[in-house]
């Protein structure tokens, strides 16, 4: 079958890459472009500490493949199931609590474009192309896109991406904040790759996690138990660095 | 109406509260520290005709933040560790709900829940000399009285992480281009200018005054 190999993963010293490999324009043949299970089986490594998403080839993604889905609707298909799959998939990548960096060149649209904004740090190439065109087909941004393109660049500028469907270049991306940096097209992979191992090396996976919770459960909780979470977590790290370091001044006291 | 404190220095001058970290030379926040600020709470509140209130570090520097080495022991030995960190938390935290302006002014060191403070302020102007971080994680901890959405909400996710997760420090030029500072002025001058600056309101603070006090008060000056 044509969707099953299309991404690929590996762990490249404790950062995971996710590929998406179906190039040159690497569509993203379901909504789920992955199986949840594997991407389960694949991020369940206690030692990873962030993941990477990247196209393979010249390209992001060209976002998912309208042929397929509008083929999926004549059969009768289950269409609801089939998109609320790939939003349960972009769920899940947030709910790691790891930090996730897109590093985008070439065209990054529609479905592409959604799984980006799923990231929390976007990279992007000089040569990178954004847009959601969706609408042009009669349809909307249907993986979240309607909600975190206004959270990320402001309702003015989600509305004109989003009815119009005009591309966007890098630059006027970094301007209305779609993007956080721009590199040359080169250097896209291995600057995303080494800003995730440089903030991300020296910390236990757990202190890593701790940030993400807090910062996810900012948007996801009540503002109350948001910060009683925060408290939580932050007593729960204070408590074991504690007994880390009485455990430390113990020894020095041995060995002098 | 001024009380005494062994931690803080705190007066009333002309309408204005001046709210002083007063432990030089680093004004590290202490277990006394907070449970003045908390005894602070009430009477801060109360002042309902303020015009302003201002915060700044005695000395050379705003504060190097929470002092770990008396902290973490008392969380440890303390049944009832998460009660007294939400206390630490709401004894800061109301700062950000008065409905007067309050408005942090910083030279040197601004770090950890230091930032954290002065990330409950409403305005934040510091010296050109200021150094800004939240370096928690380096200590296996996270910053834990609110700065993570409030970094993320002025600065985007991307460079809130960055920092957060590096724990690296930054400059004043830095905090400005982040959105973490308003302006830089002479450090000389700070208190003075955040006078005038708290001057010119007409004594209520309403949320997205922000944008608007600044760049009025920023054209003024040139």
């Amino acid at each position: 079958m044509k969707g099953k190999h299309q991404i690929e993963w590996e762990i490249r010293d404790g950062i995971g890459i996710i590929t998406i490999s179906s190039p040159p324009e690497n569509y993203l043949y379901e909504p789920a472009f992955v199986p949840l299970e594997s991407l389960k089986k694949w991020t369940a490594d206690p030692s990873l500490k962030g993941i990477l998403i990247h196209g393979k080839g010249k390209h992001f993604s060209a976002g998912g493949d309208l042929d397929r889905l509008f083929s999926l609707i004549t059969d009768n298909h289950d269409l609801k199931a089939y998109l609320a799959a790939g939003t349960t998939l972009l769920e899940y990548l947030i709910g790691t609590d790891l930090p996730l960096v897109a590093a985008i060149q070439g065209v990054c649209f529609g479905g592409g474009l959604e799984l980006a904004l799923a990231c929390h740090i976007r990279i992007a190439a000089e040569n990178a192309l954004f847009a959601s065109p969706e609408t042009g087909h009669g349809l909307i941004p249907g993986m979240g896109g309607t909600v975190r393109l206004p959270e990320t660049v402001g309702q003015a500028q989600a509305l004109r991406m989003i009815l119009t469907g005009d591309m966007i270049n890098a630059e006027e991306a970094r301007m209305i904040g779609l993007i956080d940096i721009i590199v040359p097209r080169h250097e896209v992979f291995d600057y995303a790759f080494n800003m995730l191992r440089k903030m991300t090396d020296a910390l236990p996976v757990k202190v890593i996690r701790s940030v993400l919770r807090t910062l996810r459960n900012a948007t996801t909780l009540p503002a109350e138990q948001a910060i009683t979470e925060e408290n939580r977590i932050f007593c729960e790290l204070a408590k074991e660095e504690a007994k880390r370091r009485s455990a430390e001044s113990e020894k020095n006291r041995g060995d002098a | 109406m001024t009380r005494k404190f062994d931690t803080i220095d705190w007066c009333v001058n002309d309408q204005i509260g001046h709210l002083v970290l007063n432990q030089p030379p680093s004004n590290k926040m202490t277990v006394a520290f907070f449970s003045e600020m908390t005894d602070l709470k009430g009477e801060i509140t109360g002042l309902t005709s303020l015009k302003a209130l201002i915060i700044s570090g005695k000395g050379r520097h705003f504060s190097s933040g929470a002092d770990l080495d008396e902290l973490l022991p008392e969380i440890d030995r303390n049944a009832g560790a998460e009660s007294f960190l939400q206390s630490n938390y709401t004894a800061l935290s109301y700062l950000e709900t008065l409905p007067f302006p309050v408005i942090s002014v910083i030279r040197g060191a601004c770090l950890g829940s230091a930032l954290e403070l002065a990330l409950f302020s409403h305005f934040r102007f510091c010296g050109e000399e200021a150094v800004f971080g939240l370096p928690e994680t380096t200590f296996n901890l996270i910053p834990g009285i609110g700065g993570i959405q409030r970094f993320a909400a002025l600065s985007r996710k991307a460079r809130a992480l960055d920092y957060i997760l590096t724990g690296r420090m930054f400059d004043a030029q830095r905090a400005l281009e982040l959105g973490i500072v308003d302006a830089i002025w002479p450090k000389i001058k700070l208190v003075d200018e955040a006078i005038v600056f708290a001057k010119q309101f007409p004594g209520r603070y309403e949320k997205g005054m922000r944008e608007v006090y600044v760049s009025r008060y920023v054209r003024r000056k040139r």
